[in-house]
C-alpha cells in the first residue's frame, strides 16, 4: 500500500526559463539547435524568439515527478504534448494531482503552467512505483 | 537429383526466414552504443536541478531522443528541414532506469509519416536496452514540421 489517494495534489516548483538554463541545458543534452540559441534564427523561423527546448520542460517536470515517486528509481513513464513554444523569461509552475492509484502503480496528470496560467505541457503524465 | 533439389530447397527456406528476421529485428538506424557517463549524468542532472546520484529520467532525453532527432533530420530519405520542425510529443517508459557507468544500446524505428493538413506529423520509437540486454527505456518522439 502507499500514502497517495486519487483527487491529491501534489506541489511543485516553479523555475523560470533564463537565456542561462537554456544555453546550459543544450549543453548538457547536446541539442543545439539554433531556435533554441540564436535570436537571429528563431525569428526567421517564425518563432516568437528564443525558444526553451520542449526537453527541458519535460525534464523539469522530471525532476518534480521524482520528488514525487521517491526517487527517478521508480518512475515507470512520462508523457507530454508541447501544446506551445515557451519563450525566455517565462516562469513555468509545476504540480499534480493523482488520478489513479493501482496496487503500488500511481498515475498523476502534471501541470506546467506558464505566464497567465496558459499550459506549457498538455496531457502530461507521470506513472510512478509509490 | 530430387533429392539434391529438396536439400537446396530447404537451405533456400531456411537462409530465407534468417535474412527476413534479421531484417525484422535490424532497427532503421542503429543500434548504437551510448555509454552513460557519470560526470555526463552530474551534469545533466544539475541543469534540472535534480539529485546527481541517480539518472534522472529525462537523461532519455540523451539516450534516446537526441539520437531519434538527429538521425531524423539527417536522413535524406526523411527531408527534414531542422528549422521547421518542432518537437510535438514525448513519451518515456522505462522497464528500468539505466546504471551509471553502464552501456546501452539505443534502436530507432520509423512509425509513421504522414500529413494532417499543413503540417506533417513523423512518429518514431526508440528501443533502448542496457548492457546485459535488459530491457531499459521505450522512448516515442512525434516530431512536427510546419
Amino acid at each position: 500500500m502507499n500514502a497517495y489517494v486519487v483527487g491529491q495534489v501534489l506541489p511543485g516548483a516553479a523555475v523560470t526559463v533564463t537565456s542561462e538554463l537554456v544555453d546550459r541545458y543544450a549543453d548538457v543534452s547536446g541539442d543545439h539547435n539554433p531556435i533554441h540559441l540564436d535570436e537571429n534564427v528563431a525569428a526567421r523561423a517564425g518563432l516568437p524568439g528564443r525558444i526553451a527546448h520542449g526537453m527541458l520542460t519535460m525534464g523539469l517536470l522530471g525532476t518534480t515527478a521524482s520528488g514525487w515517486a521517491g526517487g527517478a528509481g521508480n518512475i515507470v513513464s512520462l508523457r507530454c504534448r508541447f501544446s506551445r513554444p515557451v519563450p525566455l523569461g517565462e516562469e513555468l509552475s509545476f504540480s499534480g494531482r493523482v488520478v489513479e492509484v493501482d496496487g503500488d502503480r500511481v498515475t498523476v496528470e502534471a501541470e506546467v503552467v506558464g505566464r497567465g496560467g496558459e499550459p506549457a505541457l498538455g496531457r502530461a503524465a507521470v506513472v510512478f512505483l509509490g | 537429383m530430387a533429392r539434391l533439389g529438396a536439400t537446396f530447397l530447404w537451405w533456400f527456406r531456411v537462409y530465407g526466414w534468417m535474412a527476413g528476421s534479421m531484417n525484422s529485428r535490424s532497427p532503421r538506424y542503429g543500434p548504437v552504443s551510448f555509454p552513460v557517463e557519470a560526470e555526463h549524468v552530474a551534469r545533466f542532472a544539475g541543469c534540472l536541478g535534480a539529485d546527481g546520484s541517480a539518472v534522472p529520467p529525462t537523461f532519455a532525453a540523451v539516450y534516446a531522443f537526441q539520437y531519434t532527432m538527429d538521425q531524423a533530420v539527417a536522413d535524406r530519405e526523411l527531408g527534414i528541414d531542422a528549422l521547421r520542425m518542432l518537437h510535438g510529443e514525448q513519451e518515456f517508459t522505462w522497464a528500468d532506469q539505466p546504471r551509471i557507468g553502464e552501456t546501452l544500446s539505443v534502436g530507432v524505428d520509423l512509425v509513421s509519416d504522414e500529413m494532417r493538413g499543413t503540417l506533417r506529423v513523423i512518429t518514431l520509437v526508440a528501443d533502448v536496452a542496457g548492457a546485459d540486454g535488459r530491457a531499459v527505456c521505450a522512448s516515442r518522439t512525434v516530431l512536427v514540421v510546419r
